[in-house]
């Protein structure tokens, strides 16, 4: 019996691993003949169905569901919403469910196994003693069943446009099954998937999501991180009004990683203004390196020191320029003389910085007298081992102390300078246009917002330094960032009129990889700002509570097509329906269409704890955070669709969640700039990506204050 | 490789995927694909999340494919590893291969071997017992380590030491400047495993 049971979970693996690999792209021809499963199934398979017959579940409603993801209607609506890659899975997928469900034949029975193998599984593991039972079955669930899980999960969670069915399917369908009403959620682990929160749900997925920790920074590192890091290690903020309209606000976080590591925050970052010029830094310190968050935080110092000098000597304010000065200026990339003396600045900025950093590591290495404590206290907490000393220095003696290298503050650097300019019109009068340069060596990204750009509004200011892999950039550190370097890496732009700009932003990879799509990734950025508050949206003065009703009647339009589909599909299948059967599956679909006409925006808001602990103390606290990606893929839009009806933006923006979470933002955008900037870091300190655990930087010239 | 050494490295195995689903990071980012080869080489897993992982019972036999090995791990890299391509296209972390061996090759493998060398990849290989030849992995890449023998204790401590490093690359490759090379935790002492200088 037990060789039985080995071969079917064998083949089942076999079977799994093949769609597995279709559904993540993956696809390799050569396992398409590994679809079939082993006649063995048969007899679990009648056994399983009457027990699931004895309870009142009758399989076909559940391949319903099956079918409703991935039937053949669907694969239009999927492949609009997923990548070429991912369509080509569907219509691969659906194939095989053409197959299942027309040819009669055997193809079909892998399907219906499958799904009674989960369900006879799912429910024994939770059988015997009734609904205390099903909290357990998560952790009661055998290994060889946690791939199936994942993978129906997985499909369940794949189809955009079903999210609310499959909440409902779980709800009625599940608990129904299950005669229990559903389960707490269990929040603070990891996320592994973005959908909308509930008070309760059936959570089936397996109990061994380990979760992430909050751990203070080790007391005895270094940490050189002094002032408000001091104090609060998890994040900082800043703002700073400029009274003319503008403002800045920047935040830092410590990422997860950091968080679970009792690890400092190694990014920094910089605003100031200098005469008519607005100064974004922002720096990433590598993980990789010992000393990153002082060669982050000595880059961004060095680099805001010299130009504060130099920037005074750069008056812009007395260029006219018209409209035949732009594109010669954008293209000369900063050789157009008019430019000369803002990039000589970024030149020597982006020198001054390397030279800090080298000077940190000479005085350190040469035992500076002034600095002769603070040289024990590093030989104390990097004492190598006696390799990695002769490996640093071939010649060193056995008990030498550590030679420190350029390389143990790898660090990357991000400036943006964003100057108005007067600018002639053809007709003869004069406006302001805005100017910006910009160089940055590694990763991370410069992005500016134009109002008029809508629903483009995304200029992308800078080009990253990548490798074929992830992580791969290049540092400041490294000996390929030298002057005549530097200045092939600026970037001039001319971002449009003044009253156009929204805002400016200059953010680490810790953010730019979560939104890492081109411009359409950064769409999303811009949603996302605007849906929590962070970023104005200038709707035209249309009725919020209209747009509201419309984006909403949208919801539920999606939803209520979902599970008219539904319908169709179950009408299509061939196997006949036992009547009490055939009147549940009615009911349950009547009830689907009822209750997604009950859809709201509020319902999609998540929320997420925020681990970060604050100065004052305060304990872990939930706020709600609204995900573009969420509403996006309930409404079926692209970020640029969503960003054609500003109004129902601001209607998501709006929306309430409810009274028991702490909105990231005050609604009243006259809010102060230091609010403002606690909001942005409290949102970074917040959202959650699968995968994202890296520091979160993010430096904001907003524009957009003014009403 | 048969009996107890390979009883061993089943149950590594499962230590590896037990230990890898249990930390949170390694969670959300590790992926893992298992080639085994004997007289021919097979991958018996392709690249799965470790959250879906389940490790297969293997079985020795046979001889040593190595450079079909070596040629199919290019090919199931190229294929199944992405790439970061332009704006739109992020790449996969770094790959991190653990290479284990306990015999001589018995096909050709340099061409393979030389053609891998250039694909960037970070290769930790593992010259197990008297009968495998570590300077033959030498050729293919810096790291090497030697395992005395191939009793239990000393595969178990292998793939203890396995975990502990593909959990300390799983931290180093969520920040920047992973690139810069993986720093192996040290080998466990007195377990009969050296580092191939």
């Amino acid at each position: 019996v037990q060789q039985t049971q080995a071969d079917l979970h064998f083949h089942f693996k076999n079977w799994f691993s093949s769609l597995r690999l279709r559904l993540i792209g993956r696809y390799d021809e050569t396992r398409r003949d590994q679809l079939s499963l082993a006649p063995r199934f048969d007899e679990a398979a009648r056994v399983v169905e009457e027990t699931l017959k004895s309870r009142g579940v009758s399989w076909e409603i559940l391949a319903l569901d099956w079918a409703a993801h991935w039937g053949r209607d669907r694969t239009a609506d999927l492949a609009a919403s997923l990548s070429p890659a991912e369509a080509g899975v569907a219509r691969d997928l659906s194939r095989v469910r053409d197959v299942a469900l027309r040819g009669g034949g055997e193809p079909s029975e892998p399907i219906r196994q499958l799904l009674l193998l989960y369900f006879r599984e799912i429910w024994s593991a939770g059988s015997g003693s009734g609904r205390d039972a099903i909290p357990d079955v998560r952790r009661a669930m055998p290994e060889s069943l946690l791939d199936l899980h994942l993978f129906m999960v997985h499909l369940l969670e794949r189809s955009p446009t079903c999210r609310s069915l499959r909440d409902d399917l779980w709800d009625n369908v599940m608990s129904k099954a299950f005669g229990c009403e559903g389960v707490e959620q269990v929040d603070g682990g990891s996320r592994q998937d973005p959908r909308p929160t509930r008070s309760t749900r059936l959570d089936l997925r397996p109990a061994s999501s380990p979760a992430w920790t909050w751990r203070s920074p080790d007391p005895s590192l270094p940490s050189h991180r002094q002032g408000e890091w001091a104090n609060s290690p998890d994040g900082v903020s800043a703002g700073e009004d400029l009274g003319d309209g503008w403002r800045f606000i920047s935040a830092s976080v410590r990422g997860r990683g950091h968080k679970q590591d009792a690890l400092f925050c190694d990014d920094s970052g910089r605003f100031l203004r200098v005469g008519a010029w607005h100064v974004l830094l922002a720096s990433d310190g590598a993980g990789s390196a010992k000393f990153s968050r002082v060669g982050s935080q000595l880059a961004c110092d060095a680099a805001a020191h010299r130009f504060e000098r130099e920037l005074l000597k750069c008056d812009v304010s007395g260029l006219e320029l018209s409209e035949a000065d732009l594109k010669p200026i954008q293209d000369s990339r900063g050789s157009d003389a008019r430019l000369s003396g803002v990039i000589s600045a970024i030149q020597q900025a982006f020198g001054d910085a390397q030279a800090s950093i080298a000077d940190w590591v000479a005085k350190r290495n040469h035992a500076d007298p002034d600095i002769s404590a603070e040289r024990s206290y590093i030989d104390r907490v990097t004492r190598g081992t006696e390799a990695e000393v002769r490996r640093r220095d071939p010649g060193a003696s056995q008990d030498a102390p550590l030679l420190i290298l350029d390389s143990d503050l790898h660090c990357t650097l991000l400036a943006c300078l964003v100057a108005s300019v007067p600018f002639r019109r053809a007709d003869g009068t004069t406006s302001a246009i805005v100017l910006a340069v910009t160089c940055a060596i590694g990763d991370g990204m410069i992005v500016a917002f134009r109002q008029s750009g809508l629903p483009h509004p995304a200029l992308m200011l800078m080009a990253p330094d990548t490798g074929q892999f992830a992580g791969q950039t290049q540092f400041l550190t490294e000996r390929t960032a030298q002057p005549e370097s530097v200045s092939a890496r600026v970037h001039v732009s001319f971002l449009g009129a003044r009253e156009d700009l929204v805002a400016v932003i200059a953010m680490s990879d810790g953010v730019a990889d979560d939104y890492y799509d081109g411009l359409v990734g950064m769409e999303r950025l811009y949603c996302d700002l605007v849906m929590n508050e962070l970023l104005r949206c200038d709707a035209p003065s249309g009725d919020v509570d209209q747009a509201r009703a419309a984006a909403e009647e949208a919801l539920r339009a999606r939803a209520a097509n979902a599970a008219s589909r539904l319908s169709d599909l179950a009408s299509e299948f061939p196997s006949p329906l036992q009547p009490a059967d055939e009147f549940r599956k009615k009911q349950l679909q009547k009830s689907l269409v009822e209750q997604s006409a009950q859809r709201t925006l509020a319902d999609l808001v998540r929320q997420e704890t925020l681990l970060a602990r604050l100065p004052d103390g305060a304990q872990p606290t939930s706020v709600a955070v609204k995900y573009a990606a969420i509403y996006l893929e309930a409404l079926a839009m692209k970020p640029s669709e969503l960003l054609a009806k500003p109004a129902w933006l601001r209607a998501i923006a709006q929306c309430d969640p409810s009274s028991a979470t702490i909105p990231l933002h005050a609604p009243d955008r006259s809010s102060s700039c230091r609010e403002a900037a606690d909001g942005l870091r409290r949102w970074m300190d917040a959202y959650i990506v699968k995968g994202s655990f890296d520091d979160r930087t993010m430096v904001v010239l907003d524009a957009g204050a003014m009403a | 490789m048969d009996g107890a050494p390979i009883n061993a490295v089943n149950q590594g195995l499962q230590v590896f995927q037990a230990a890898l689903r249990s930390d949170p990071r390694a969670l959300e980012t590790a992926f893992v694909s298992l080639i085994t080869f004997d007289s021919q080489a097979t991958q018996v897993v392709p690249l799965t999340d470790i959250s879906s992982f389940t490790p297969p019972t293997l079985r020795a036999s046979g001889t040593t494919a190595f450079g079909a090995a070596l040629q199919l791990l290019e090919q199931c890299i190229s294929r199944e590893v992405v790439r970061t391509a332009g704006e739109g296209q992020k790449g996969d972390w770094k790959p991190l291969v653990f290479l284990m061996t306990d015999g001589q090759p018995t096909d050709s493998w340099e061409s393979a071997a030389n053609s891998l060398r250039g694909k960037g990849v970070n290769i930790i290989a593992c010259a197990a017992g008297d009968g495998a030849d570590e300077q033959m992995l030498k050729s293919l890449t810096p790291t090497v380590i030697k395992l005395a023998d191939t009793n239990e204790q000393q595969v178990a401590a292998f793939f203890k030491w396995v975990t502990a490093s593909a959990k300390q690359a799983s931290v180093q490759v969520g920040t920047s400047g992973a690139d810069q090379g993986i720093a192996l935790p040290p080998p466990p002492p007195n377990a009969g495993i050296v580092i191939v200088p």
